[in-house]
Order: C-alpha cells, then sequence, then structure tokens
C-alpha cells in the first residue's frame, strides 16, 4: 500500500514539475505616497523565470470613466457637438517585453489578452464599433498618450541573469490614485505557459490625503473653512493695507 | 516649485498660481469686481479642469472682496441698503440661473450658451462702457453737462420708490433688485458676472456716486461669493483648498496694490482700463469660438 502511494506521488510530481515553469514578480514599492511634492515618481518591477522564453509585463492603472467630446462646426462657431463615455478603461497603461512584442506572438493572442495600447477593450455604452466612434476612441488613445498616461512603445526589460529580469516605469506627475496591476506573461514558442500578478496602490498621503477625505466626508465644512480662510486672508489685506 | 493639488490631482508651479493671484486681485482692488472673469479662463488654460476652476475661484473673490469691503466700511464706501436690495434680487437670480443652467444642460447645449453668452456680455459691456467714457468725455469738453440715461429716467417712474440716502439718490427698488437678479442669474450660468455687470450698471443704470460704487459691488458679491463656494465644496467636492491658498496669497498681495492704485488712478481712467481689459477677453473668447482648435477632441476623466 505504502509503496504504491510513493509510486503514485512521484507520479504526480514529476508529472506537475516540466509543465509549471515558474515566473514571479514583485515590486518595488507596494504603495506610492501622493505628497504635496510629489511631482511624478518611478516604480522598479522585478521578477524570476526559471525557464527560457520571452516575458512581458503590463502596468495597468485604476479604471475610470472617460468622456471625450468632439467640435464642430455651426454656424461658424467652434462647440462641441458630439460625445462618447468609454467605461471602464485603465486610467494608465504601459508594456515592457524582453523583445518587441510581435517577435513573441501572434497578433490574435497579443488581442486576446489585451496586450498593447492598440488591443485594449475600450467601450462606450452601446458598445460600438462605428467609424465614428473608432475615432472617437483613437482620440482618447491619443490624448491618454500625451499626457503620458498611456505609454505607446514597449520598454525593454533589463536581464541582470538569464533569470532575473526587472524594468523601471516612470510614473508622470498627473498618474490618478488608485489600484494599479501588474501582470506578467511567460511566452514559449508563441504561447503563454505561465503568468503571475502583483499590484500597487498610488495614495495622497499626508496633509493631501487629509484635505481629500476632509472635502469628501465633511463637505460643509470644508467648504466653510475655505472661505472663512479666505476672510482671514482679506482681512490681512487690508491690516498690510493700513501699516503703511 | 510644483505643488501637488490634492482635489485638481494634477501638479502645478506653485509661483506661477500666486502670479495669477497677484494679477486678479490687482484689477479687483482697482475696478471692485471680483475677478472670476479672469481667474477661471487663466486656471483653465493652465490645464486645471473647469470645474476645479469655477470652484475654487469662489474663495478668491471672497478674499479679495472682504478685503475692499473692510477697506471701504471704513471710508463710508458702502450703501448697505443699497447693496442689500442687490442682494435680494442675487438670491432668487441665482436660483433662476441654476434652473436655466440645468435644462440647458439637459438640451446638450450648454457649451454654446455659455461661450456665447460670455463673448456677447463681456463684449457688450466692454463696448458700451467705452462708448460712455467717450461720449461724456466729449459732453464735457463742450456743453459741460451730461444728459440723463433713459435707463435711469425709466427707474425713477417705476413704482416702489425708494431713498437711498447714503447714496442720495431716490429710485425704485426695482432696479437694484433686477440688477442683483440679472447679473446673479449670470453667475449661476456661466460663472461670472457678480462684479463687472453690477459696477456699469451701478454707474450708469443708478448714477450712484463713484466712491460707493467698488464697497457697495464688493459687500454684495462677498456674501454670493461665499454662499457659492460653500454649494460647490458641498454638490461637487471640487473646491480646492491648496489651489485656493496659493491663489489668495497672490490676491491679497494684489489687491493691496489696487486699492492703493485707485489713489493714483482716476475713476475715469479706471473705468477705461477696465473696458479695454473686459473686450480684450471677449475678443479672446471670440478666437476661441471661431477660429478652428487645434485638436477637435478633449478628454475628460470622470471621478
Amino acid at each position: 500500500m505504502i509503496l504504491i502511494r510513493i509510486l503514485i506521488l512521484a507520479m504526480l510530481v514529476l508529472a506537475a514539475l516540466p509543465a509549471q515553469a515558474a515566473l514571479k514578480i514583485d515590486v518595488s514599492e507596494s504603495t506610492i505616497q501622493v505628497t504635496t511634492g510629489f511631482n511624478g515618481t518611478s516604480i522598479t518591477v522585478f521578477g524570476l523565470q526559471d525557464s527560457p522564453g520571452d516575458v512581458v509585463l503590463v502596468i495597468e492603472g485604476p479604471n475610470k470613466d472617460f468622456t471625450v467630446r468632439k467640435k464642430g462646426s455651426t454656424l461658424g462657431l467652434w462647440t462641441n457637438v458630439d460625445s462618447r463615455k468609454f467605461k471602464d478603461a485603465p486610467a494608465y497603461y504601459e508594456v515592457a517585453a524582453s523583445s518587441a512584442l510581435p517577435m513573441i506572438t501572434s497578433a490574435e493572442i497579443l488581442a486576446a489578452h489585451q496586450i498593447g495600447v492598440e488591443n485594449l477593450s475600450i467601450l462606450d455604452k452601446r458598445k460600438s464599433n462605428s467609424v465614428r466612434t473608432q475615432a472617437f476612441r483613437e482620440a482618447f488613445l491619443r490624448g491618454q498618450a500625451e499626457q503620458q498616461l498611456y505609454v505607446m512603445d514597449t520598454r525593454p526589460l533589463d536581464y541582470v541573469s538569464p533569470q532575473l529580469f526587472k524594468a523601471r516605469f516612470m510614473l508622470p506627475a498627473q498618474v490618478p490614485s488608485g489600484r494599479y496591476n501588474v501582470i506578467a506573461y511567460l511566452f514559449q514558442n508563441g504561447q503563454v505557459i505561465q503568468t503571475d500578478q502583483t499590484r500597487f496602490d498610488v495614495r495622497p498621503v499626508g496633509v493631501s490625503a487629509d484635505m481629500r477625505s476632509f472635502a469628501q466626508e465633511n463637505s460643509f465644512f470644508y467648504g466653510l473653512t475655505a472661505i472663512l480662510m479666505a476672510l482671514f486672508a482679506g482681512w490681512m489685506a487690508t491690516v498690510l493695507l493700513k501699516r503703511d | 516649485m510644483p505643488v501637488y493639488l490634492p482635489i485638481a490631482e494634477m501638479s502645478v508651479d506653485a509661483s506661477l498660481i500666486v502670479f495669477v493671484g497677484v494679477i486678479v486681485g490687482f484689477f479687483s482692488g482697482l475696478f471692485g469686481v471680483g475677478g472670476g472673469f479672469l481667474t477661471t479662463p487663466i486656471l483653465v488654460f493652465l490645464g486645471i479642469p473647469p470645474v476645479v476652476s469655477v470652484a475654487t475661484q469662489t474663495c478668491q473673490i471672497v478674499a479679495s472682496s472682504s478685503a475692499g469691503v473692510i477697506s471701504q466700511w471704513g471710508r463710508r464706501g458702502i450703501d448697505f441698503k443699497m447693496g442689500q436690495h442687490i442682494l435680494m434680487g442675487g438670491l432668487a437670480g441665482m436660483l433662476v440661473g441654476m434652473l436655466i443652467f440645468n435644462i440647458l444642460r439637459a438640451l446638450g447645449q450648454i457649451d454654446l450658451a455659455i461661450s456665447l453668452l460670455y463673448v456677447l456680455m463681456l463684449g457688450g459691456i466692454g463696448l458700451s462702457m467705452l462708448y460712455e467714457i467717450i461720449r461724456s468725455a466729449i459732453i464735457r469738453r463742450h456743453k459741460g453737462t451730461i444728459s440723463e440715461n433713459r435707463v435711469h429716467l425709466w427707474l425713477k417712474t417705476l413704482p416702489y420708490q425708494t431713498d437711498y440716502i447714503t447714496s442720495d439718490i431716490r429710485i425704485s427698488l426695482l432696479g437694484p433688485v433686477g440688477i442683483g437678479f440679472i447679473s446673479s442669474m449670470m453667475l449661476a450660468i456661466i460663472g461670472t458676472g457678480a462684479g463687472f455687470l453690477v459696477v456699469p450698471a451701478m454707474i450708469y443704470f443708478l448714477r450712484m456716486p463713484a466712491l460707493l460704487v467698488t464697497g457697495t459691488s464688493l459687500f454684495q458679491m462677498l456674501f454670493l461669493a461665499a454662499l457659492a463656494g460653500v454649494m460647490h465644496a458641498v454638490t461637487s467636492h471640487s473646491v480646492d483648498l491648496l489651489l485656493a491658498m496659493l491663489l489668495i496669497t497672490g490676491s491679497v498681495v494684489g489687491t493691496v496694490l489696487g486699492l492703493r492704485a485707485t489713489k493714483y488712478i482716476k475713476g475715469t481712467v479706471a473705468r477705461l482700463l477696465m473696458a479695454v481689459l473686459i473686450i480684450v477677453l471677449a475678443l479672446y473668447m471670440a478666437c476661441g469660438l471661431v477660429i478652428p482648435p487645434e485638436s477637435v477632441y478633449t478628454t475628460v476623466m470622470e471621478r
């Protein structure tokens, strides 16, 4: 009996080992603190792969709703004439990879895993794919890219050793606060054979955070504080005026 | 020095915002207007979300108008009765304005309405001020007397004739109430107008003494801006305290400079400057309406 058990266990281990290539990632900081002096920062993602293959890292910011408006000329005046609302689109998006994405796998597989800005599913309410909505979508991607919130170019991975890799991402000052997901894919022969996931938070701290929670939770007193502060400043001005 | 604004969720150069405050405060002290018609376009131009700009500039208006009120109070430069009557009309106007704002928003035409009203109002007021200044200068040179304004004569025939002892005028109560109503309605719809609509109206329609115009205008504006500020904080949570502090710091300095400048700059010259400033701003806004934009698409992140 015991012999049979050991045999089964050994078979299971042997079966599991070669297929389960290991991939593990982590981030340099689990929380990015947004202080009053915050002016953008960098975060390093590092990871370990125990078998050869290409690695792709994706950083995805918190999901937000975006409204894209289009200006048009009516009677010679340029005003907003049309708009689309894109729901649950990532506020930040960037990809790093060990080599160029087309060299790693096919366009279909990239699309299936939503790897690359062009493969993100950014949908309006009606999930429309008309030419018009497509133009709004492209304008949205352009706008995010201009703000450095979507990074169009794939960042290269640095290999410290054949197993150990890292990538440094630059987050601009305007990164929205919230939860950011980091997803790693290990590719072999164009197929995903292993994934791993981690996350970090971008969170206001200190005075910045206090002000936000004050504004949200005690909005009436927050407004009153702002007005009283303004009144005090106005009074200060008259004191300054009298002095000379 | 970059500073991260907690509500606007972005980093700005602190000294730049303080400088904006100084400029706006200077004009505010000099002309007796709140300066919202200057602050909002400048802040939006600097990339601060429009909602945050509109909500936060109310604090700056409170700061500069309270400074003006306190200093004018000492000089007996406020007609409190007139101010209260304008304010009464103003509260009603604010409610009606908000109603119109929501109707226009439901119709999807709010942007066009705001831009058009802005240009028409600024342009109209600027040009008519300029016209009045030139006309009175010519009349003074040739005849020596200023002809009565038609609206002013009309106000003398309406019911509820009231004595405004401080201003030494007797006109219908409907005059100040109506002025307050219209200016606050505009304030609710396009976010500005409490000062630069009221000041010319007091000068040309009510014929108030020039010395009382600034103080009385600031007096009613102080209350409207304080109310608007608290309302913005409660309804949209978009007052940015840090942005307000920076603006106010600059505006305190600017207001002091502006109030001092009133001693050296004659009333007519100050009015001429204001007329020119308003016309330039109207032209700038008009250009934005007529000139094809660089990019026809704009993206806004919802909360």
